[in-house]
C-alpha cells in the first residue's frame, strides 16, 4: 500500500485543489475570538445528544465544511466542528488533527473546549503540535504531516472540544470529498460548495442515496445532514472495513481556470492519471535490455509475463518516497529499475514499462487494500494501492490465468499485484477479491470488478501418519501443502527468519494442539516458488496426547490444524467479510496401541451452506483410525442475514475439532 | 525519566567550523570505503547462525569533541531477504530552539555518503538526497531523523554508509558506545577524544571521565594520552578506544528479564564526581531535597492529617486512613492531566507542594508519593521516598551514573519500628503492597542522613490470588449452564481495577466478558452479572458471570467434558526446546479452580482425573483431584507459582513442570448414560 496513504480522518475532508482564499464569506465574520469560546461552538454544546448504545464513545455535535474555489482554480477548505466526549475511551475521537503535506498548507487553526462543568477555554495557537507520519507499512519517507492539540482543556467525560481550521488544497485535482460518516454519530453536519463563475460540478455518493443538497444561488450549493448512525465496527468479528460502510460524497468540479478540471466519472479520473504517469512508465533502453534477457526464449505470453512479473515482484524492494504528488505520481520507471525500489505504483510502473518492451500492453489499476471501499458509484479518486492490469492477448488461453477480468472494451486483462511478494502470477491476493478498482486506460478508463478466484487457488492440505501408545503418547511425521494467500505467512517465516525463528514458529504451530511437544526433522520445500504448493514435513513426538480417564483412552481424531472462526451471539448488522476464498483438508491417521479397542467414534458431519462446505469423518480400518476432513469456502463477502449460518458453520466445525474417539481398553 | 544525563558548556570558539572544514576535505580526498575481500563478497551465512538476515562487517563511531562531531561508518553483508531492510537507514536526532529541558540535545546529522557493492565487486554509489524527515516540531525542539535508502541492494550485496553528527558548539557530549547489535558484528571500532577544555555542568566542574562498561571476555576500554592536543593546543589529549570482535547478536526471547540494560556498551560521562558513590549520594541528595520540598508537611498538611487520623488508635489504622485518603484523590496518570488552564478556570493556584495537591483533590502518581510521605509525616511516622525502575523495562545499575533509570516513587514508612512498602502512586495498589514493576528491585531510598541505595521486597503467591468458582449444571442436551464467580487479589484485582480508571464500566465489562471466553470452551457464550470491589482496593475484585452453551464432546453413549473448563483451551507456555536467557514473571500468584458439575440422574462418571501433585523445585506446585457426589462432580486445581525469574540453567525443570500440568489440564470427565430400566427404554422418546 503505497499510493497517497488514506489517513483516517474521522471527519476532516480529504485534500483538493487549490491555494488560499481569503476569509470565507459563508461564515460571516472569520470569529478566530482570541479570548472567549464563540457562538458556534455555544450553540452546537446546546445540543440534546440523544440516548446512544454505551459503547458510543463519542458524538460529533456539529461539523460544517465550506469548500471554496476561487476563480483562479484555487481552492480551500474551511471545517468547524464540535465534538463531545461520552465516554472515557472517547477522548481521542475529540482530539483535534489536522493533516496536511507539501502541497497543502494549514492557514488557521484555532481550538477551544467546554468542560463538563461548563468552563469555557481557548487553546493557545502556540499549544498546537506538529507531526510527522511515518514508519507505516515499509514507509521510509512522507511529507504527510498533522498539526495537533493532544490535550486540550475539558477532555472528560461531558466535555466538548472544539476547532475551526482552514487548509490550502492540494492542487493538482478537482475533487474534494466529504466523510459525513464515521465511527461516532453525527448530530449535525453541513457541506458548503462555493464556486466561480463558469465553473460548474457534479456529485457523487459513495454507500449512501444520492442528495441533491439545496442551490443557495450565487454558485452556492449545501447539504446538510443530521443525526448520521457512527459505524462502529470496534468489536463485531469478521467485520469489513469502515471505509466499505461509511458514507461519503465526492464533489467534482471543472471551470476555466483549471488546468485539470473533473466531471465526476470514472473516464474523467483515469484520463488524469493516465496524464500524469505517461512519461513514467515509458522505458529505457537498459529496462528493456533487462525485458529481454527474462523473456529470452519464451515465446508464450504467459512464460512472458510471469518472469517479468516475478522480477518486479521479488526483485524490486518495496519501499516508500511520497512527496507532494509523489504520492500519486510514480517515479520514473527508468529511476526504479537503477535503484531497484519502489513504493506500490512504481513497482506496477516498472512492470508496465518492462512488459511494453517485449510488447505487451498494460495499464495501472488503483485500487484499495480495504475491501468495499471503492464503490463503482462513486466516481473518486479513494483509493490507496496500485497494482497492474496485463493485457492478454486477443484468443489467447491458459489456466494459468486465473486473475482474468473482462473491460467493456472487450479486453482482457490478468490482474496482477508486484508489491504483494507472496502471492503466485497469474493469481491476486485475498483482500483485492470482489472488490473494485480503477484501470487506468486514457480514454478507456472504467471502473472494474475485481474477481473472486476459486477455493482451490487457496489450499492448505495436511496429511500424517501417527502412532499412539497406550499412555497416550503420540508420535508421527506430518506432511503440509500450501498454496495461494494460505501459503503466505510461512513463505514469510521460511524466506525471512532465520532457523532459530522458524523452529520457534513452527513450535508454537504445533503447540496450539499438543502438550510437551517436540517437533523435528523440519524441511520446507519452494519457499521461493509462488506457483508450486509450499511443503513443510516434520515429526512430531507428543508425550501427553490421548487423555486416559479410567480404562479408557480419549483420542482426538482432528490431530493438528484448526479452521475455527471467530464469531459471537450478536445480531448481526453489517456484511460478514469471510477474508478469503479457500479450501482446507486435513487427512490423519492415527495406529492404535494394542490392548486398545474402538469403543466409539465421533458422528461424521456433512454441512452445505452454498457458500461453505464442511465435511468430516472418522473410520476404523483394523488398528488404525482415519480421519478426514475439508473446508471449502465459495465466496469472500456475505450479507448480514447470512450470519446465522456462519454461526451454524463456526458451532459445527468446533464441535468437530473437539470431538473425541474412545478408545476402551481390552480385558 | 528524572534527571539529566550529559554535562555541558557553554563555549563560544569562533575557528572551530574552519578546521571542521579542512578535515572534511581531508576525509574526502581519501577513499573512505572498505575493500571487500573474497570471503566477504562470497558470504552466504554466518557460521553458527543459520539464516540470520545479515552480519555487520564493520561498525566504526569516532567522537572528536573539540569539532562537535561524530563520525559513523556501517559496512553491512546483506544475507536474506530480510537483511534488505537494513539498506533503508534513518538517522534520528533532536534539536532544540530554546533554553527549554531539550537544550541539551542540539544535533544535526551531515556527510552521508554510501554504497552498495555487489557479490561480483561491483560498485553502486549511493546519489540520492537524503530526505529530512519530521517526528515532532513545536516550539522547544524538532525530533527529525535523515533518512535514505541505498540502491540496488540485492542477497549478498555489501552495504555501506558514512554520516557525521554534529553537535552544537557549546555543547559537548561523552558518546553511548552500543556494541551489540540484533545481528552478528564481526568488526567494532570505537574511538573518542574528549575534549582537551575544562567543563562545567548543572552539577559543577568537570573533574573527571568515567565510564559504564558491559564487554564482552577479552574486550577493554583502552585509554591512552598524548602530550598535547593536536587540535587546540590545550592539556593533553586523552583517547578511549574499544576494539571488538565476533560479537553475539543481542539475545531476544520471550518472557526475558529486561535485557536492554544489559547488552554490551561503554556509556561514558564527563563528571564532576570521582566516585559512583559520590555521584549517586550528591545527585540523591539534590533529589531528596526536591522531595522533601513537595512533601513537607507544612501546617496545613499537619491539620488535615489530623482530620483524617481522628479516631485511629493504632499508629497502622493511622496510616491505613492516610493511604485511604491518598487513594481517593484523583490519580491524572489514569484519567488526564489538566493544563494551567483549567487549574485557573477551577480556581486552582500554583502547585508547590503536597498540602496544595490535597486540597486540588488530584495528582500525579509521584505526587501522590510526596502527599503520602508528608501526610504520614505529619502524623509522627518516620517516612521517605524511593526512586525504583520499572523492572517490566529496565533493571537499576549503579554503576551506570544516570539518574534517569529510575521510572517511579514508592514510599516507605516506618510502623512500630519497621519499614514498610507502599506504592500509594499506583491507584487502588492494596495498602501495604507494591506494584510488580517495583517490587524485587534495588533502588534509591531517602535515608535519615541522605539516600541510600535499597531493595524493594515483593509479596508471595499468597498476596496475588485468582480463584474460580464454576457451579454447572448439565443437561441432556448436552449443555452446561451456571455461574462463574471469579476472585481477584493482589495484582491480578488492580490490573483490572486500573483499566477501570482509565475507561468506564462498559469497557471494564467487555474486558472481563472476553477475558472469561478465551477461557472457557469457544461454543460457551458469557455473560457479566455483577462486578465488586472496582473502587475498594484493599478487598477482593469479585466477578459474577452467567455462562451457557456446549461444552466438551457427546457420543452416543457419553459425554467427555474437560476436567477444568478455566483452562481447557490453553497453549502450551514454553514449547521451545531451548533457552538462551534466564525466564522471567511479573509477579508469583496462585490460581485455585473449583468447578462442580451437576448432571441428570440419568448419567453418572465412568471416568474422572486421577488425582495429581506436580512441584516445580520449592518455587511452584501444581494440584489436580476430583470428588464425585449424588449426581456431581467437583474438581479442583491449584497453580502457585513463587518467584519471579528461574535461571536458564533450570529451564528444563521449568518445561517439565509446565508440560505435566498442561497435560494434566487437558483430561477429562466422561459422563456415562445409564441403562434405562426396561419398561422406560421401551418408552417412546421425548415429546
Amino acid at each position: 500500500m503505497a499510493l497517497r496513504a488514506r489517513v483516517f480522518r474521522r471527519s476532516i475532508s480529504v485534500p483538493c485543489l487549490g491555494v488560499a482564499v481569503a476569509g470565507c464569506m459563508l461564515f460571516g465574520r472569520t470569529a478566530y475570538a482570541a479570548n472567549s469560546v464563540p457562538d458556534w461552538v455555544k450553540e452546537a454544546a446546546q445540543q440534546t445528544v440523544p440516548h446512544y448504545s454505551e459503547s458510543t464513545k463519542a458524538v460529533v455535535l456539529l461539523n460544517e465544511t465550506v469548500f471554496t474555489v476561487a476563480p483562479d482554480g484555487r481552492a480551500t477548505t474551511h471545517v468547524r466542528e464540535a465534538v463531545k466526549v461520552l465516554r472515557p475511551t472517547g477522548r481521542e475521537e475529540a482530539v483535534p488533527i489536522v493533516y496536511f503535506d507539501k502541497d497543502e498548507k494549514v492557514l488557521s487553526m484555532h481550538v477551544w473546549s467546554i468542560g463538563p462543568d461548563g468552563h469555557e477555554y481557548v487553546v493557545k495557537d502556540s499549544e498546537i503540535a506538529e507531526r510527522g507520519i511515518g514508519g507505516m507499512g515499509g514507509e521510509l519517507y512522507s511529507d504527510e504531516r498533522y498539526k495537533i492539540m493532544d490535550h486540550p482543556p475539558g477532555l472528560d467525560v461531558g466535555g466538548i472540544i472544539a476547532v475551526e481550521y482552514e487548509v490550502r488544497d492540494r492542487p493538482y485535482l478537482a475533487e474534494t470529498t466529504w466523510d459525513f460518516q464515521s465511527s461516532i454519530p453525527h448530530l449535525k453536519e453541513s457541506f458548503t460548495l462555493i464556486l466561480p463563475e463558469g465553473f460548474t460540478h457534479t456529485t457523487t455518493w459513495a454507500h449512501h442515496r444520492v442528495d441533491t443538497g439545496i442551490d443557495l444561488e450565487h454558485q452556492k450549493w449545501r447539504w446538510e445532514m443530521e443525526h448520521v448512525a457512527g459505524v462502529d465496527l470496534e468489536q463485531v468479528p469478521m467485520s469489513p472495513p469502515i471505509a466499505s460502510l461509511s458514507g461519503r460524497m465526492t464533489v467534482h468540479y471543472a471551470g476555466p481556470t483549471l488546468a485539470e478540471p473533473q466531471e465526476g466519472t470514472w473516464q474523467g479520473i483515469g484520463e488524469w492519471y493516465s496524464r500524469l504517469s505517461r512519461d513514467r512508465v515509458a522505458s529505457t533502453p537498459e529496462i528493456a535490455a533487462k525485458a529481454t534477457e527474462l523473456t529470452q526464449g519464451k515465446s508464450d505470453f504467459y512464460a512472458k509475463t510471469e518472469a517479468i512479473g516475478e522480477f518486479a515482484q521479488q526483485q524490486v524492494r518495496y519501499f516508500v518516497i511520497e512527496m507532494g504528488i509523489g504520492g500519486y505520481q510514480p517515479h520514473y520507471a527508468g529511476d526504479i529499475y537503477k535503484g531497484r525500489y519502489g513504493d506500490c505504483k512504481d513497482k506496477a510502473t516498472l512492470l508496465s514499462a518492462m512488459l511494453s518492451s517485449v510488447g505487451v500492453h498494460s495499464a495501472l489499476l488503483m485500487v484499495d487494500t480495504e475491501r468495499g471501499a471503492i464503490d463503482p458509484e462513486a466516481p473518486s479518486i479513494y483509493g490507496n494501492h496500485m497494482i497492474a492490469a496485463i493485457e492478454i492477448p486477443k484468443g489467447y488461453e491458459s489456466p494459468k490465468l486465473r486473475s482474468v477480468v473482462t473491460a467493456k472494451t472487450g479486453k482482457r486483462y490478468l490482474i496482477f499485484d508486484p508489491t504483494w511478494e507472496r502471492t503466485p502470477f497469474g493469481q491476486l491476493e485475498d483482500n483485492l477479491q470482489g472488490s473494485y478498482g480503477v484501470l487506468m486506460e486514457g480514454s478507456d478508463s472504467q471502473v472494474i470488478r475485481l474477481p473472486v478466484l476459486a477455493p482451490e487457488l487457496n489450499t492448505v492440505r495436511r496429511s500424517a501418519i501417527f502412532a499412539l501408545g497406550s499412555g497416550g503418547e503420540l508420535t508421527g511425521t506430518v506432511t503440509e501443502k500450501r498454496f495461494g494467500d494460505l501459503s503466505e505467512r510461512r513463505r514469510e517465516v521460511f524466506a525471512r527468519e532465520d532457523a532459530k525463528d522458524q523452529q520457534r514458529y513452527m513450535d508454537r504451530t504445533v503447540d496450539r494442539d499438543f502438550t510437551s511437544v517436540k517437533l523435528t526433522d523440519l524441511k520446507v520445500e519452494n519457499v521461493a516458488a509462488l506457483n508450486k504448493d509450499l511443503t513443510t514435513t516434520y515429526s512430531i513426538e507428543a508425550a501427553h496426547f490421548a487423555s486416559q480417564a479410567g480404562s479408557l483412552l480419549m483420542v482426538r481424531p482432528r490431530v493438528l490444524g484448526s479452521y475455527a472462526m471467530h464469531v459471537d451471539r450478536k445480531e448481526r448488522r453489517v456484511p460478514i467479510d469471510l477474508g478469503s476464498t479457500r479450501r482446507e483438508s486435513d487427512e490423519f491417521e492415527i495406529s492404535l496401541p494394542d490392548g486398545y479397542t474402538v469403543d466409539e467414534l465421533p458422528d461424521p458431519v456433512k454441512l452445505d451452506l452454498g457458500f461453505a462446505t464442511y465435511e468430516s469423518s472418522t473410520v476404523v480400518a483394523g488398528q488404525k483410525l482415519q480421519y478426514k476432513r475439508s473446508l471449502t469456502l465459495r465466496e469472500v463477502t456475505l450479507p448480514a442475514d447470512r450470519y446465522e449460518d456462519l454461526q451454524k458453520l463456526a458451532s459445527v466445525i468446533d464441535a468437530d475439532e473437539q470431538s473425541r474417539a474412545v478408545l476402551k481398553k481390552v480385558k | 525519566m528524572i534527571g539529566t544525563k550529559k554535562a555541558r558548556q557553554v563555549v563560544v570558539c569562533g575557528g572551530w567550523m574552519m578546521v571542521m572544514g579542512l578535515i572534511a576535505t581531508a576525509a574526502a580526498a581519501s577513499d573512505p570505503w572498505t575493500k571487500p575481500t573474497a570471503d566477504e563478497l562470497n558470504m552466504k551465512e554466518q557460521a553458527g547462525y543459520p539464516g540470520a538476515p545479515a552480519v555487520i562487517l564493520n561498525r566504526e563511531e569516532i567522537t572528536r569533541d573539540d569539532l562537535h562531531v561524530m563520525q559513523h561508518y556501517e559496512r553491512i553483508k546483506v544475507l536474506t531477504e530480510k537483511g534488505k531492510e537494513y539498506a533503508n537507514v534513518e538517522l534520528r536526532f533532536a534539536s532544540s530552539h530554546g533554553d527549554g529541558s531539550y537544550s541539551g540535545d542540539d544535533k544535526n546529522i551531515t556527510d552521508i555518503a554510501g554504497r552498495t557493492v555487489h557479490p561480483d565487486g561491483t560498485i553502486v554509489p549511493f546519489t540520492g538526497k537524503p530526505y529530512l524527515k519530521t517526528f515532532e516540531k513545536n516550539s522547544e525542539y524538532s525530533y527529525q531523523a535523515r533518512v535514505f535508502t541505498l540502491p540496488d541492494v540485492e542477497v549478498g550485496s555489501i552495504i555501506e554508509y558514512r554520516y557525521a553528527t554534529r553537535i552544537a558548539d557549546n555543547i559537548y557530549e561523552a558518546p553511548d558506545w552500543f556494541i551489540q547489535d540484533r545481528v552478528f558484528t564481526r568488526n567494532a571500532h570505537f574511538v573518542w577524544y574528549p575534549t582537551t577544555r575544562e567543563l562545567s555542568s548543572d552539577d559543577g566542574t568537570i573533574s573527571a571521565i568515567s565510564w559504564f562498561p558491559i564487554l564482552p571476555a577479552g574486550v577493554s576500554v583502552k585509554r591512552t594520552e598524548s602530550p598535547s592536543s593536536s587540535h587546540t593546543g590545550n592539556g593533553p589529549q586523552q583517547t578511549y578506544e574499544v576494539l571488538a570482535k565476533d560479537v553475539a547478536p543481542e539475545p531476544n526471547e520471550e518472557n526475558m528479564p529486561p535485557m536492554a540494560n544489559f547488552t554490551y556498551r561503554v556509556l561514558f560521562y564527563y563528571t564532576p564526581y570521582r566516585t559512583p558513590q559520590e555521584f549517586w549520594k550528591a545527585r540523591g541528595k539534590a533529589w531528596s531535597k526536591r522531595f522533601d520540598s513537595f512533601a513537607g508537611p507544612d501546617d496545613h498538611l499537619r491539620t488535615a492529617t489530623q482530620t483524617v487520623t481522628a479516631g485511629a488508635s493504632t499508629s497502622d489504622a493511622k496510616l491505613q486512613n492516610i493511604y485511604a485518603k491518598v487513594m481517593s484523590l484523583e490519580n491524572t496518570d489514569y484519567t488526564r492531566s489538566r493544563g494551567k488552564s483549567e487549574d485557573k478556570a477551577e480556581g486552582l493556584g500554583k502547585l508547590t507542594n503536597a498540602s496544595d495537591l490535597l486540597q486540588r483533590g488530584r495528582g500525579d502518581s509521584n505526587q501522590m508519593v510526596e502527599l503520602f510521605v508528608g501526610m504520614a509525616r505529619a502524623a509522627g511516622f518516620k517516612a521517605y521516598g524511593m526512586l525504583v525502575p520499572d523492572r517490566e523495562h529496565r533493571l537499576f545499575t549503579p554503576g551506570w551514573l544516570y539518574f534517569g533509570q529510575f521510572d517511579n516513587m514508592i514510599a516507605i514508612v516506618n510502623v512500630d519500628g519497621k519499614d514498610q512498602y507502599f506504592d500509594p502512586g499506583s491507584r487502588y495498589c492494596p495498602y501495604g503492597q507494591l506494584g510488580w514493576q517495583g517490587t524485587f528491585v534495588q533502588g534509591l531510598r531517602q535515608t535519615e542522613s541522605g539516600t541510600d541505595f535499597s531493595q524493594t521486597p515483593g509479596p508471595s503467591y499468597g498476596a496475588n490470588k485468582t480463584m474460580r468458582i464454576g457451579d454447572l449444571t448439565a443437561n441432556a442436551e448436552g449443555e452446561l449452564k451456571g455461574t462463574v464467580t471469579v476472585t481477584y487479589t493482589g495484582e491480578a484485582a488492580l490490573a483490572w481495577r486500573q483499566r477501570a480508571l482509565r475507561g468506564d464500566e462498559e469497557s471494564l465489562r467487555h474486558g472481563l466478558r472476553t477475558s472469561m471466553e478465551s477461557m472457557l470452551p469457544k461454543t460457551m457464550e458469557v455473560k457479566v452479572e455483577t462486578i465488586e470491589g472496582v473502587a475498594e482496593y484493599d478487598k477482593p475484585l469479585v466477578v459474577k458471570y452467567n455462562v451457557h452453551g456446549t461444552a466438551g464432546t457427546k457420543t452416543s453413549k457419553r459425554w467427555i467434558l474437560p476436567a477444568d473448563v478455566f483452562v481447557a483451551e490453553e497453549s502450551g507456555r514454553f514449547p521451545h526446546e531451548k533457552r538462551e536467557t534466564p525466564i522471567y514473571f511479573h509477579y508469583p500468584q496462585a490460581i485455585l479452580d473449583a468447578v462442580r458439575i451437576k448432571y441428570p440422574a440419568t448419567m453418572s462418571v465412568e471416568a474422572s482425573p486421577a488425582d495429581a501433585k506436580v512441584p516445580f523445585q520449592n518455587l511452584g506446585s501444581y494440584t489436580l483431584s476430583a470428588k464425585s457426589a449424588t449426581n456431581s462432580i467437583t474438581v479442583q486445581r491449584s497453580m502457585l507459582f513463587n518467584t519471579v525469574i528461574v535461571p536458564q540453567k533450570d529451564y528444563g525443570d521449568l518445561r517439565t513442570f509446565y508440560s505435566q500440568l498442561e497435560s494434566k489440564d487437558k483430561d477429562n470427565i466422561v459422563l456415562k448414560a445409564e441403562a434405562a430400566p426396561a419398561a422406560a427404554a421401551a418408552a417412546p422418546a421425548g415429546n
